[in-house]
């Protein structure tokens, strides 16, 4: 390690021990609690709060869904192109192409370009890592498959949401560069209006389901899904979230063929992996909530058990969601702000005008 | 206290753990990967061109009557969600002035698109 690398390596080093060594005083009790359960029932860990933080709803679950789902995308849109995809790393179909890429970026040099704001251009996809894998907290897999059954949830997923312009603008500022400016810019544009309509259309569930907690939302969709209910909401969401996590028809804060990589072309080795790991962890979470407000959480016929019906529900929603990538093109910055003001929230308010008028109806269709 | 849950100790320990696992990425990688400095690797990236003039330039202002909209907007939205939470308490009558809002809402949209298509945006 040079000189000149030294003290950031200190620096993160550091402040890595400090927020390790508080996280395990936190947790002192809960480890002994979590290893004795281990010792005497090791199928009851399941319940304690140790293994949700850190295996299923948790650390694990969405460290390795991210990598599975760049496995199914590249594979996904490369048969649709007619290509094959990944192929050589790690077995049939290069099931390990991820892994592989994710040691690649270990393993590369971060350059830190001229000028750039150091402190906050290292920090910015720390950030925008935590800020994308925080909304999963609230997210339920099954009644009891949440980190933190909060009677606010949806509050708490949309105030965190609101986060990631500033985290965008930060990273877009402090890289020194005009074409991840312009980038940045954009996406604080696209992020800014896109938050309305994603509000708008969340709303009808929180109206149907008269609660904020996600798990009471869920479970109001025992008699019917609420996409049947709100579709036009559910499909105002759909597009809002695309929005919201910059995927292709509305990618042009990264356009690659306008703007290299948007407000993240100066992010090199790792730190671009944090960011990747970002948006692939922030969609886990869209795609969560997409199911907890549509359709129906982890209700569905007895065949299979709850976690199993919620996983199965995220995993087609992400899907629809990565193959968007391979039949759309990318629209302009004014086209989709246009959009965006224009239809989509128009068309939340219209979904909320039908609920109004048939609230005489509803309390005998909502669980 | 109720309405938290016994998990909102939870929510710090998780947002410790997601710190913990970007920073110790972070470390692992700056401690791996070579660091080799050189004044044209540093260059910020213009497509292989030396980059002219200044690079923070100033905002563009093209669409801020949407930052604006988004303001009011953003409010708004929250508002709705307070009458939301109880709708199947207010009945038909109290969804009224909720509605008059959402009635409300549609020609500052209108407006402001209009003002965007003059000015060319």
């Amino acid at each position: 390690m040079d000189d000149y690398s030294r003290p950031f390596f200190r620096a993160i080093a550091v402040t890595s021990l400090l927020v390790t060594a508080t996280a395990l005083y936190l947790l002192k009790g809960d480890i002994m609690n979590a290893l004795e359960v281990l010792l005497t029932d090791p199928l009851a860990i399941t319940a304690t709060g140790l293994f949700r933080a850190l295996v299923f709803p948790g650390l694990l679950f969405i460290s390795v869904v991210p990598l599975m789902a760049e496995w199914v995308e590249r594979k996904f849109v490369a048969r649709v192109q007619v290509r094959v995809g990944p192929l050589y790393v790690g077995g049939p179909e290069g099931l390990l192409q991820p892994v592989a890429d994710m040691f690649k970026l270990l393993f590369k040099e971060i350059i830190i370009p001229k000028n750039a704001d150091r402190p906050i251009f290292l920090m910015a996809p720390v950030f925008a890592f935590v800020l994308g894998a925080l909304p999963t907290i609230v997210i339920p897999y099954s009644p009891s498959m949440v980190i933190w059954n909060y009677g606010y949830g949806v509050l708490l997923f949309f105030a965190i949401l609101a986060f990631f312009p500033l985290d965008v603008l930060l990273a877009a500022w402090s890289s020194n560069n005009k074409y991840s400016f312009i980038g940045g810019l954009r996406a604080l544009y696209q992020q800014a209006s896109y938050e309305i309509p994603i509000f708008l259309s969340a709303l009808p569930a929180v109206m149907l389901a008269g609660s904020f907690r996600l798990a009471d939302i869920a479970q109001a969709q025992s008699k019917v899904w609420f996409v049947f209910l709100a579709p036009v909401s559910a499909a105002v969401f759909f597009v809002s979230m695309l929005a919201e996590m910059e995927r292709i028809p509305f990618d042009m804060p990264e356009a690659d063929s306008e703007l290299v990589s948007g407000w993240t072309t100066e992010y090199s080795g790792m730190a671009w992996g944090l960011y990747q790991f970002s948006i692939y962890v922030k969609m886990l979470a869209f795609a969560g909530i997409f199911v907890v407000f549509f359709l129906g959480g982890w209700t569905g016929p007895p065949v299979l058990p709850a976690v199993a019906w919620s996983l199965v529900k995220v995993s087609v929603v992400i899907l629809v969601l990565l193959s968007t990538r391979a039949f759309w093109p990318r629209i302009r910055i004014d086209q989709l702000i246009r959009a965006g003001w224009g239809r989509l929230i128009p068309l939340a308010i219209l979904n909320i005008l039908l609920l109004v008028l048939f609230q005489h109806y509803l309390p005998g269709v909502v669980g | 206290m109720a309405v938290l849950g016994d998990g909102s100790f939870w929510f710090l320990v998780y947002l410790l753990l997601l710190l913990t696992t970007g920073l110790v990425l972070y470390s692992v990688s700056f401690a791996l990967a070579p660091r080799v400095r050189s004044p044209l690797k540093e260059e910020t990236f213009e497509s292989g061109q030396i980059p002219p003039g200044g690079k923070r330039v100033r905002l563009v202002m093209q669409y801020f009557i949407f930052l604006l909209l988004f303001m009011i907007f953003d409010v708004v939205s929250m508002l709705l969600f307070a009458w939301g939470y109880a709708f199947f308490d207010y009945g038909p009558a109290g969804s009224a002035y909720p509605v008059l809002l959402l009635f409300f809402l549609v020609p500052p949209i209108y407006l402001t698109l209009k003002v965007a298509r003059q000015v060319g945006v």
